[in-house]
């Protein structure tokens, strides 16, 4: 009875989410955490019912829109989910096992003279294709989670359309997004 | 998640003056507090994708690192899993002042940000069902997904024309994308089988020239 508390412990959504990034986090090869975001999404929404698509979808919009890394969007996730602890251990659970992994490499010697080897040149070269599928999916992914209709869908296209051909800062459109939702286009 | 899609470069490729490309030249330390605070200080200024808020800080304004050297821990830290941003400036906080420099460099890069998404949450929490706020995330939201879209679709148009990379390419996609497998399952599966590839074409074209010129 007196490991009751660790069991609940396994089985606690923060826990579970926070296994689940780090793992993610950890093995996040081409793309880092935005290429492993469909994966997250299937995490919270699909198989624990956690949080909505909706919540989901505003949590990542939300860290597009404040400033610092935008692999956080995962702390905010764990807000929902947990609260305080959920963000903070959020953030631990996305930030310490890259963390780790670099400073292996740095104390075995990998991280300077032997850059630009044979094997590291493959596999950038090998990572490259799969990096810019894995953000395709990504940027699939929730466009699919949140343009419900057609005007939503059109926006979406539309503001790929300006991020391409001009130099505007994202944020603007983020902001353009925001106007167009209160006035209820999307 | 670090490349700006509002820019053509992730990487702003501006001039810099002789002086910051002299590499070996004498440094002095800067010290773990002080990464920690440059560090802070870059990453709250940076709106969608740090990367480049990094480099202009690590090599334009700061000056601690070489562009070139820059450039090498980039294309060390594409292939550590994670954030290449983060892999960057814990490996030059290690090099000035050991694990502890690497440690507040990171700590730098999301502590602060992490109480900012704190905030968001508790807002989020309280005006989330506000359907002016709804409707407001919901648009921005759709916005995001264009962000995101973008950045995929300009490493796409990167891509060698060559058909292995379009094949692995279109894989990922739909694997992750269209099937919606699990990312550990994908990837155990295509990063063995898109390295091994790229190792194989590159000892060929090395017997290739080693032919050519014998």
């Amino acid at each position: 009875m007196e490991w009751a508390w660790v069991d609940a412990l396994l089985n606690s959504p923060l826990w579970l989410l926070c296994t689940h990034v780090a793992l993610l986090s950890g093995t996040a090869v081409g793309g880092g955490m935005i290429a492993v975001m469909p994966d997250v999404q299937r995490f919270v929404v699909d198989t624990h019912h956690w949080i909505t698509n909706e919540q989901f979808a505003s949590a990542f919009a939300m860290a597009q829109a404040s400033p610092g890394p935008n692999f956080l969007y995962v702390s905010i996730i764990g807000w929902q989910i947990a609260g305080w602890t959920g963000a903070l251990f959020a953030s631990i659970a996305v930030v310490a096992p890259p963390t780790l992994v670099c400073y292996a490499v740095i104390r075995l010697g990998w991280d300077g003279s032997r850059a630009g080897g044979t094997l590291q040149k493959a596999i950038r070269e090998g990572l490259v294709p799969l990096s810019a599928g894995l953000m395709l999916a990504s940027g699939w992914v929730l466009a699919s989670a949140v343009d419900h209709n057609w005007r939503a869908a059109l926006m979406t296209a539309l503001f790929v359309l300006i991020l391409l051909r001009t130099r505007l800062h994202p944020l603007w459109l983020i902001l353009a997004g925001a106007v167009a939702g209160m006035a209820g286009v999307v | 998640m670090s490349t700006n899609p509002g820019s053509t470069n992730p990487v702003p490729t501006t001039p810099v003056s002789a002086s910051a490309t002299l590499v070996g030249a004498k440094r002095e330390r800067i010290g773990p507090w002080k990464l920690f605070l440059s560090c802070s200080m870059m990453t709250l200024t940076g709106f969608g994708g740090v990367l480049p808020f990094a480099y202009r800080m690590l090599v334009e304004q700061k000056r601690w690192v070489a562009k070139e050297e820059f450039s090498e821990l980039l294309a060390l830290s594409q292939v550590l899993p994670g954030p290449p941003v983060l892999h960057i400036l814990q490996m030059i906080g290690h090099r000035d002042s050991g694990w502890r420099g690497g440690l507040a460099a990171v700590l730098g890069l999301v502590a602060i940000p992490t109480l900012l998404m704190m905030l968001m949450g508790l807002m989020f929490q309280q005006f989330g069902e506000v359907p002016i706020v709804r409707q407001a995330l919901s648009g921005m939201s759709a916005a995001a997904a264009s962000l995101l879209i973008v950045m995929g679709l300009k490493v796409t148009a990167a891509l060698p024309r060559r058909p292995r990379a379009w094949l692995l390419f279109a894989a990922a996609f739909i694997c992750l994308g269209i099937a919606r497998l699990p990312f550990l399952m994908v990837i155990a599966v295509l990063v063995p089988l898109a390295v091994g590839l790229a190792w194989l074409a590159a000892r060929a074209a090395r017997a290739e020239s080693a032919r050519a010129r014998s």
